[in-house]
């Protein structure tokens, strides 16, 4: 393949450990029981629509969005609500949700809803939404961002007046995060939808404004599949870009894809840039298409040992129990997300978000433990830091509490890749440090 | 599921395989052959020196560690076995035992363990050691054994021969140089051996090529200007030694590439002047300690730069 893009030299390549790569998207059954986070987005929670006792159908509104960083949240199952309050959440910080139960009427009706299933328009159709109209049907159906950031959809496709104007649009598809699959999978399986979904998005952002879908050259088959769906839409090009971590992260997705590198501090659309995860566009295409609110997703339980291993579609708010039933033996460490940026879990508690892309279980062997020794000043931190800081450094001032001395050497930079205590060959874990004083710089 | 221990740490949850053991016990692999051919030229004292000096490195490293620190685990990333094998290998093989224990003890006490132990020093704590006894004992560290003369005849090194008799660079042999047939320390003899050990670190990619290029083109580059030898100044006087093994220390070299390159380029010019316009016939150790004094300022001045920042115009 020729003109294979890249964000530039630094970054790491982790063991890619795409166990499931392979994997058809297998439907996780609609539970009988769900206990849906209000907490989805990245804004505010929203507000609870519902009491306990209330009969809601799927795809009800049973929260409401507070504000512009906040998303509406809806249900995957008709049921009877039975609390509305606190519940565990994987994290084990706990969260206010609403829990749902569905009766054997209920369950069966949803089953037949799903086969009577319509949508709402045809694709010649989508010329015809307003701007306004698509906006406006991404907030009603609670978009966030899928990729992990959970940053609403529709506040992203209008920026406020006065922002420099959009010229790309970039749909992230890197995937670079070892272990999960599930953007490439929905690739494979669902090309036509997704780039159904990227014009959608198209049509709300301007005429004259072109869209890039950044794939990385491990996905040779999602390549081809997004490529032949993309043939007979001028303004939308897929691109390969060389396998390399942090590769979705915004700044590298930008420098990759068209060669701009977005000032620190500064948001994608300064560039005239605005940044969607495939993911995303394929529930803006069930959004608008199939008048559907975010209510599933798809995603990647993996791990070695994991029997469970594979791609799902799983409605939100599925106890997570549901899904890995129970752990194998030698599971020492879960994870929520990939193995740079996800999570570590104390349990199998809670239930899945519209921002969980992966669930791991890693043993031993796959997530070792490290001993911690003295910093040698190899060096290798500041060569494989992917927004030019000094982790090494940044970790010291941090651990000394010499926050304003870390914030002079642009700690609010980090992104948190990862990359700099992956590569440290003393162990030393800097960016639990550097996240130390990127919080503090950011409370002075 | 009771019965898993769950760890629960930040992320990443993977990390390279590379750990500071691991590479030293790579950078002691990578010294071996050039220790052969020490054994081989100047007999099984050299191994013995070599002994010594490991012994007292690791000793004061564990007595300092254990009673100033209160670290037991310090030997465990074997720095100190690396720092005393380099000493030995710029040492006479005919040298007094006592004094390069007494070197070994210096290097880490003094060169590394009083700056705060692993990672904390400045000097690169091998050539503290050798430049302690230097100025200790000038005598014992200048009488050379003479390669392969099994009775113990001392004669000057190379670049002390040509200094001080005015021996003609054009009689020497390149050969035996090569091989390591000259007079000189137990380790810096034999340049094949160091090439071979520094090939296999740069290839394992533990060291970057950047500082000893940089350190040896200088010095070429300045030689052939001069109309010095190229081959010679490239050959002797532990300059292989030093640049590929003791320039690329990591705690006492630059952390940027750009730091690297004007660390190397330093290290070259200031051993060339020193060889040739100073009073020691051999400039590298003294280069690159001065150069070691730098690196903090260097780190300074050559920070990456951060991503999308833009030069002031
Ligand atoms: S990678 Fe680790 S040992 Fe090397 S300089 Fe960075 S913090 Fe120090
Ligand atoms: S300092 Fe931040 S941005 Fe740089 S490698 Fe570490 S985590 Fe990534």
């Amino acid at each position: 393949m020729k003109n294979i893009r890249r964000f530039g030299r630094t970054g790491v390549h982790p063991p890619e450990m795409k166990l499931t790569a392979g994997s058809p998207i297998k439907d996780m059954p609609l539970p009988r029981r769900v206990e849906i986070s209000l907490a989805q987005s990245l804004g505010r929670p929203a507000a609870a629509v519902v009491k306990p006792g209330d009969h809601v159908n799927r795809f009800d509104l049973i929260g409401e969005a507070q504000g512009a960083v906040s998303a509406n949240v809806h249900t995957p199952i008709t049921g009877t609500v039975k609390s509305v309050g606190p519940i565990d959440t994987p994290d084990g910080h706990g969260a206010t949700g609403v829990v749902i139960e569905a009766s054997d009427a209920d369950h069966a009706c949803d089953l037949q809803s799903i086969c009577d299933a319509t949508p709402l328009i045809t694709p010649d159709g989508i010329g015809r939404l307003s701007p306004q109209e698509i906006t406006d049907a991404i907030r009603r159906a609670g978009i966030v961002g899928l990729g992990g950031a959970t940053f609403p959809t529709a506040t992203k496709l209008s920026p406020p007046p006065g922002s420099p104007r959009c010229e790309f649009l970039l749909i992230n598809g890197a995937e670079c995060e070892p272990y999960l699959t599930c953007d490439d999978a929905i690739m494979r399986e669902m090309p036509g939808e997704i780039i159904t979904g990227i014009e959608i998005m198209l049509r709300a952002l301007g005429d004259d404004v072109r869209c890039i879908v950044g794939i990385e050259d491990n996905k040779p088959q999602a390549i081809r599949e997004m490529t032949v769906a993309a043939r007979s839409h001028s303004r939308i090009t897929v691109m390969p870009m060389r396998t390399r971590y942090p590769q979705g992260g915004e700044k590298m997705l930008v420098k990759a894809l068209t060669g701009r590198s977005i000032a620190p501090g500064a948001l994608p659309i300064s560039e005239g840039v605005i940044i969607q995860n495939v993911a995303t566009a394929l529930a803006v295409y069930h959004a608008v298409v199939w008048g559907m609110p975010l209510v599933e997703r798809v995603m990647t339980v993996s791990g070695k040992d994991c029997q469970a291993a594979g791609n799902y579609r799983v409605p939100v708010g599925t106890p997570l129990k549901d899904i890995v039933g129970s752990l194998p033996d030698t599971t020492v460490r879960i994870v929520n997300g990939g193995t740079m940026m996800g999570r570590a879990l104390a349990g199998i508690q809670g239930s899945t978000t519209k921002g969980m892309s992966g669930l791991l279980l890693l043993n031993s062997q796959e997530a070792p433990l490290r001993d911690t020794t003295p910093c040698v000043r190899c060096g290798r931190c500041v060569e494989v830091c992917p927004m030019g800081l000094e982790p090494y450094l940044l970790a010291k001032l941090s651990q000394l509490g010499r926050i304003d001395d870390a914030a002079a050497r642009h700690v609010a930079d980090c992104m948190e890749c990862g990359c700099c205590s992956y590569s440290c060959m003393a162990g030393r874990p800097l960016v639990d440090w550097i996240k130390v004083g990127k919080s503090m710089a950011r409370q002075r | 599921m009771e019965g898993n221990r769950i760890t629960v740490t930040g992320s990443p949850h993977v990390s390279a395989k590379r750990t500071t053991q691991s590479v030293m016990l790579n950078v002691i692999a990578a010294l071996l052959p050039a220790l052969a051919c020490g054994i081989w030229i100047f007999g099984w004292r050299s191994a013995l020196v070599a002994a010594v000096t490991i012994a007292a490195c690791m000793l004061t490293e564990f007595l300092c560690a254990r009673y100033m620190l209160g670290r037991r685990d310090s030997l465990r990333d074997c720095t100190a076995i690396v720092t005393g094998l380099l000493l030995a290998m710029t040492l006479p093989s005919s040298i007094p035992l006592p004094m390069a224990f007494a070197g070994g003890v210096f290097a880490i006490g003094v060169g590394k363990m009083a700056f705060g132990g692993s990672g904390q020093n400045i000097f690169n704590p091998a050539l503290v050691g050798r430049v302690f006894l230097l100025i200790s004992f000038p005598v014992e560290m200048t009488t050379w054994p003479l390669p392969l003369s099994p009775d113990g005849l001392t004669g000057a090194t190379l670049l002390s021969a040509m200094k001080e008799s005015g021996v003609d660079a054009a009689s020497i042999d390149v050969a035996q140089l090569a091989i390591g047939n000259m007079g000189g320390s137990l380790g810096e003899v034999g340049a094949i051996a160091l090439v071979a050990g520094w090939l296999y670190l740069t290839a394992r990619r533990i060291i970057r090529l950047v500082i000893p290029v940089a350190i040896l083109a200088s010095i070429a580059l300045l030689a052939a200007v001069t109309g010095n030898s190229v081959v010679v100044e490239l050959l002797s006087g532990g300059l292989l030694l030093g640049a590929f093994f003791m320039a690329t220390d990591y705690v006492t070299s630059p952390m940027t590439t750009k730091g690297m390159i004007v660390y190397g380029i330093l290290i070259g010019v200031i051993t060339f002047v020193i060889r040739h316009y100073g009073s020691y016939p051999e400039g590298i150790s003294f280069a690159i300690l001065i150069m070691n004094g730098c690196t903090p300022l260097i780190n300074k001045l050559t920070r990456p730069r951060v991503f999308g920042e833009r030069r002031k115009r």
